[in-house]
């Protein structure tokens, strides 16, 4: 085994020099000395490589950037030299380092989310033939975290003992001889959490997954608006990112979040007074349309690779007009986008809603299930749900026309949402298995619809590139050829539907959805 | 992993400056990279200021009784490792004969490493021997520095033929100019169409400088203390066309 790193809080800077110096007086060495390298932890903004359990620190040596990716442990995974700071992942070459980091960050953006600047000196422990065989650094830090920190905080100045490989007794040695002359034990946490604690941030709680707690006898209208606060503080917590544009992630989860609201809103009845449903749904619903058309471009932006590596070789460059047109009115539809967000009637809706639900409960006169016990009303939406999409569902067969899958699709979705909304009220294992049977099935249904929609909004892309004098023979010719692709992936979408409904109304699941739904509504009448 | 041999039949062309130069390079790219300094004479060894010795020599090592990993030695540089020589393995040969299997016993031991390296550079003494078939079976690529003289391209010759001769399991041959006096005409001559002397003589050359006779002086790689020098940005070149060549 190779021995790994130690490092030592130190209280004072002279408490540092002076272990360095005794180090220096017992082994030969060399000191060095750092001034002001600064480092920047990047991470997405829901910090997915700190989630992983990793950090990715960038520092700039000369002219390159120098990317480091460790365990949060200390343990590093990979390092890797470029020209420039990358902000995606397609920003990196091809290999291993681009790969792993592809399957937690995904798409979304890497932001400085710490930047640590740091000054110092180490001394290299040297063999007779003036080899390194063993490092001591001194280091003091700050750290300035553009959201939380504007000014720079100190952190605890660190000694750290790092070992060389293969020169493992040097490094004992070392340590002996700091133990004896420091009074000090060594420090496990690492540098990323000592700073996040200090600027106040908690990567945990920054997930984009939807999760709210709720106690079963809560009243009705309180749970409601517990969940609807969740989904404010998405919407809010997104803005920026839209307005930004930083990846599409942004206005993708903001959309899902005015989505979910708007859902919440019209299939949980009777709860609000009906008023107060009618105007908040109209409203959220021109919100969702207002970011629509700019996510439409989003996503075709993102599956141009797939679209490129779907088409023989000769014709994938054919594709370019294409992404030039859809990056444009990308451009185009952000912009009017923008113009939403500054409206006097976005200002308004969150300015009302927020204040709607943080007006008090209604004592009296409040709508019929208002002061119902959240399980029972949870339970009996749900089950209806569940029973309207298992009866659409069986009533499929082959000869069914796209709309009816269409719709079948809306109501998994309505399902969906409910079940995520009430998760906390019911059995966490029991209600993941149908989640996750749902999720499937939901997968295949927008697949199929996905597909159709492309086919659609392709064709009429090449309408429009043809009209402004974008689209050559080629492109065309490109274009056509993925239409027929996706009609050929549409249909095996559609021959696998049998087999993914039968998966999800499987007896098992249904037992489960009447055991957790129905006998909590019969318990009700 | 990726495994390198700097190889020539002959000597004093550059092998040695070629696998630490380069494996510095690669490793300061971020690839994790050890370089093997299987030359008795341990030039590699000596620049990067290792002892050139290993507890129970060759023959233990090749036995397996001592398992690389517990060999390797941190160099001074991030990311770069080394496998010091030893004075024994002057009798590689010998003992590679009293293995079982004499031309693969070097791939083997090199498995366990595969893990651990992105890139693995063989440094190889000059000739032709038992140690350099091993190196032929273990090598992905044959890294061939060349001095630009009739002679030495009658070597490389003589090697690509060899090569040629062992059929499938060959190792890819990138040849490469090293050494290059501008100011001697034939030099000259040569290094302005490489590929006519050979078809996949990489493009780059390595000029002739006395910096690279310094780094027996200074005892480290060249970019590590010449960072901006004529003959580093070369290297720097090769490397890159290497790379790319690779991603091909």
């Amino acid at each position: 085994m190779n021995p790994i790193p130690v490092s030592w809080q130190v209280a004072s800077q002279s408490q540092g020099r002076a272990a360095l110096q005794s180090a220096a007086e017992r082994f030969p060495g060399r000191f060095e000395t750092h001034r002001d390298t600064r480092a920047t932890y990047l991470d997405t903004f829901d910090w997915r490589l700190f989630r992983d359990g990793g950090s990715l620190l960038s520092t700039k040596e000369g002219r390159a950037t120098v990317l480091r990716w460790s365990t949060l442990d200390g343990v590093a995974r990979f390092r890797l030299r470029l020209a420039a700071t990358p902000h995606f992942v397609w920003d990196l070459p091809p290999g291993p380092f681009r790969t792993d980091l592809e399957s937690v960050v995904d798409i979304r953006r890497l932001l400085p989310r710490l930047e640590v600047t740091s000054r110092g000196e180490t001394l290299h422990v040297l063999d007779d033939n003036q080899k390194t065989v063993a490092r001591l650094h001194f280091n003091e830090s700050s750290v300035t975290g553009p959201e939380s920190a504007p000014r720079p905080l100190e952190l605890p100045s660190l000694l750290i003992a790092e070992p060389v490989r293969g020169y493992a007794e040097h490094f004992q040695a070392l340590l002996d001889h700091l133990e004896r002359e420091l009074p000090l034990q060594p420090t496990q946490s690492s540098q990323l959490m000592t700073a996040l604690d200090l600027v106040g941030q908690d990567p945990t709680a920054m997930s984009s997954r939807f999760e709210v707690r709720l106690a079963p006898d809560m009243r009705s209208d309180e749970a409601l608006r517990r969940i609807h606060k969740t989904l404010l503080k998405a919407i809010l917590n997104n803005e920026a990112g839209v307005r930004q544009d930083l990846d599409t992630e942004f206005l993708h989860d903001f959309r899902v979040a005015v989505r979910r609201t708007r859902s919440a809103l019209t299939q949980i009845k009777e709860v609000y007074p009906p008023p107060v449903v009618e105007h908040f749904r109209r409203e959220f619903a021109w919100l969702g349309q207002a970011t629509g058309t700019n996510r439409d471009l989003d996503v075709y932006l993102l599956k141009m690779p797939e679209y490129r590596a779907s088409l023989p070789e000769h014709l994938g460059p054919h594709l370019e007009p294409l992404e030039e047109f859809l990056t444009r009115h990308q451009r185009l539809e952000h912009s009017k986008l923008l113009e939403q967000l500054d409206s006097a009637r976005f200002g308004r809706l969150i300015r009302e809603w927020q204040s709607f639900l943080d007006e008090p409960l209604p004592e009296a006169g409040a709508p019929p299930l208002a002061e119902k016990e959240i399980l029972l009303t949870a339970s009996s939406r749900i089950w209806k749900a569940c029973r309207k999409v298992l009866k659409q569902g069986l009533a499929i067969d082959s000869s069914s026309s796209p709309e009816i899958l269409h719709r079948l699709r809306i109501d998994c979705k309505k399902l969906r949402y409910l079940l995520e909304f009430f998760r906390s009220l019911y059995d966490e294992d029991e209600i993941g298995t149908l989640i996750k049977a749902l999720k499937h099935l939901q997968d295949n249904l927008g697949d199929f619809n996905d597909l159709e929609i492309q086919q659609d909004s392709l064709q009429r892309f090449a309408h429009e590139m043809f009209q402004e004098g974008l689209a050559t023979g080629e492109t065309l010719m490109a274009l056509g050829r993925l239409v027929d692709r996706l009609e050929t992936r549409q249909e095996a979408e559609r021959q696998r539907f049998q087999r993914e409904f039968s998966k999800f109304a499987c007896k098992k699941n249904r037992a489960r959805f009447r055991v957790l739904f129905k006998q909590q509504t019969t318990v009700a009448t | 992993m990726r495994v390198f041999a700097t190889y020539n039949i002959k000597g004093g062309v550059g092998k040695t400056a070629t696998a630490v130069n380069l494996a510095y390079l690669a490793a300061r790219d971020g690839a994790r990279t050890l370089i093997w300094d299987l030359d008795p004479q341990a030039a590699a060894t000596f620049y990067f200021r290792v002892r050139a010795k290993v507890k129970g020599g060759a023959k233990k090592l090749l036995k397996g009784k001592r398992p690389l990993d517990a060999t390797i030695r941190g160099t001074d540089f991030e990311g770069l490792d080394l496998l010091p020589a030893d004075f024994t393995y002057r009798n590689l040969d010998l003992d590679l004969v009293q293995s079982k299997r004499p031309t693969r016993q070097l791939a083997c031991l090199l498995l366990p490493l595969s893990m651990q390296y992105d890139y693995l550079f063989l440094d190889c003494a000059p000739s032709i021997s038992l140690v350099s078939e091993s190196v032929f079976v273990a090598a992905d690529i044959l890294l061939s520095p060349t001095i630009p003289t009739t002679l030495s391209l009658r070597t490389l010759d003589q090697l690509d033929q060899h090569l040629r001769n062992r059929g499938a399991t060959r190792p890819r041959l990138y040849p490469f100019l090293c050494m290059v006096d501008r100011r001697k005409a034939l030099h000259k001559r040569i290094s302005a169409s490489p590929a006519e002397h050979h078809p996949d003589m990489l493009e780059t050359a390595i000029p002739y400088s006395s910096l690279v006779e310094q780094m027996g002086l200074r005892r480290a790689p060249l970019p590590a203390f010449a960072p901006s020098a004529e003959p580093t940005r070369a290297y720097e070149d090769l490397w890159a066309e290497i790379v790319n060549r690779l991603a091909l």
